[in-house]
């Protein structure tokens, strides 16, 4: 008797905390996919504040200046750069697991349209270039 | 003879023991599982919250479904960093409503409060609706027979 009344009690205090870790874990799962997204987010965010900065670095320094950038590494996926001269705009977007992750940033300095496909990790040139026909200097993309 | 009344007995007393304790669960499982209920869309709603404001403060597109609400706001904000959070969760439950309150605080007075709270307000819905069990009439979102109604609103 004391024994099946033990197991009881037990099998109530059992069922209780099983509900609560359901729901934990059931949480806990719900986050993985959001929190791989925002692996990507902050990798793009933070591409994209590093290719502000540097092409207003290369521009301050002048004509024939390079700076080598390499792209950030998001798990086997592609970027694509493009540096819009007419409305003077800096567009990083990315497609990883065939979703597809862009950003828009303004530029501080004059660019010169140019577009880029790069693998994961794959480096290429931000470059000050001297338009002469134009007298004007820019900032472009190149492998 | 006295042996078996002894038995008896005891087995009256097994009875009446586990009688209670029956009883005792039928009371305390129905009561816990509503407590567990609101505990559960309460963090549901703030986790769906923070996600709907880091991903409008980090300002990178998506075109997975479940942020499609927010991206209308994303590009009115024009590369702007709003620095939303939430500031605190209210919840009040009446016999089959839980209401959920959110506010969001953001420094910037330039920001439209009312179209944000309703872009907010749909992402939460529609995230709930996806990640959990939630059913989704009419723009409520149901538990059950409980109706869980989701207020959100943006404080300077």
């Amino acid at each position: 008797m004391k024994r099946a009344q033990l197991s009881l009690d037990v099998l109530l205090a059992v069922l209780l905390v099983m509900v609560t870790i359901t729901n934990l874990t059931y949480l806990a799962t719900s986050e993985i996919s959001h929190s791989e997204n925002f692996d990507t987010f902050t990798k793009l965010r933070l591409f994209s504040a590093t290719l502000v900065d540097h092409s207003a670095k290369v521009y301050a320094i002048g004509e024939g200046y390079k700076i080598r950038e390499v792209a950030p590494d998001l798990n086997g996926g592609r970027i694509g750069i493009i540096f819009n001269g007419t409305t003077n705009k800096i567009i990083v977007n990315a497609t990883v697991n065939g979703r597809n992750f862009w950003i828009i940033r303004n530029s501080t300095v004059p660019l010169y349209t140019s577009t880029l496909v790069l693998n994961s990790s794959e480096e290429f040139w931000i470059v000050a270039y001297y338009n002469s026909t134009e007298g004007m200097l820019y900032v472009k993309v190149e492998k | 003879m006295l042996k078996s009344r002894n038995r008896a007995q005891t087995a009256l007393e097994m009875m009446l023991i586990a009688g209670i304790i029956l009883v005792s669960i039928a009371l305390v499982v129905p009561s816990y599982f509503e407590e567990n209920t609101l505990t559960s869309v309460v963090a549901y709603v703030r986790a769906s919250a923070s996600r709907a404001c880091d991903y409008l403060n980090l300002g990178v597109f998506s075109n997975d479904p479940r942020y499609s609400p927010l991206n209308p706001i994303l590009e009115t904000l024009n590369g702007l960093n709003p620095n939303l959070r939430v500031l605190k969760l209210e919840t009040s439950q009446t016999n089959d409503t839980i209401t959920v309150v959110v506010v969001l605080t953001t420094p910037y007075s330039t920001i439209d409060n009312e179209t944000l709270a309703s872009a907010v307000r749909s992402f939460i819905v529609h995230d709930l609706n996806m990640t959990t069990n939630r059913t989704l009439s009419n723009g409520t979102l149901f538990y059950g027979d409980t109706a869980v109604n989701i207020v959100v609103r943006v404080e300077k």
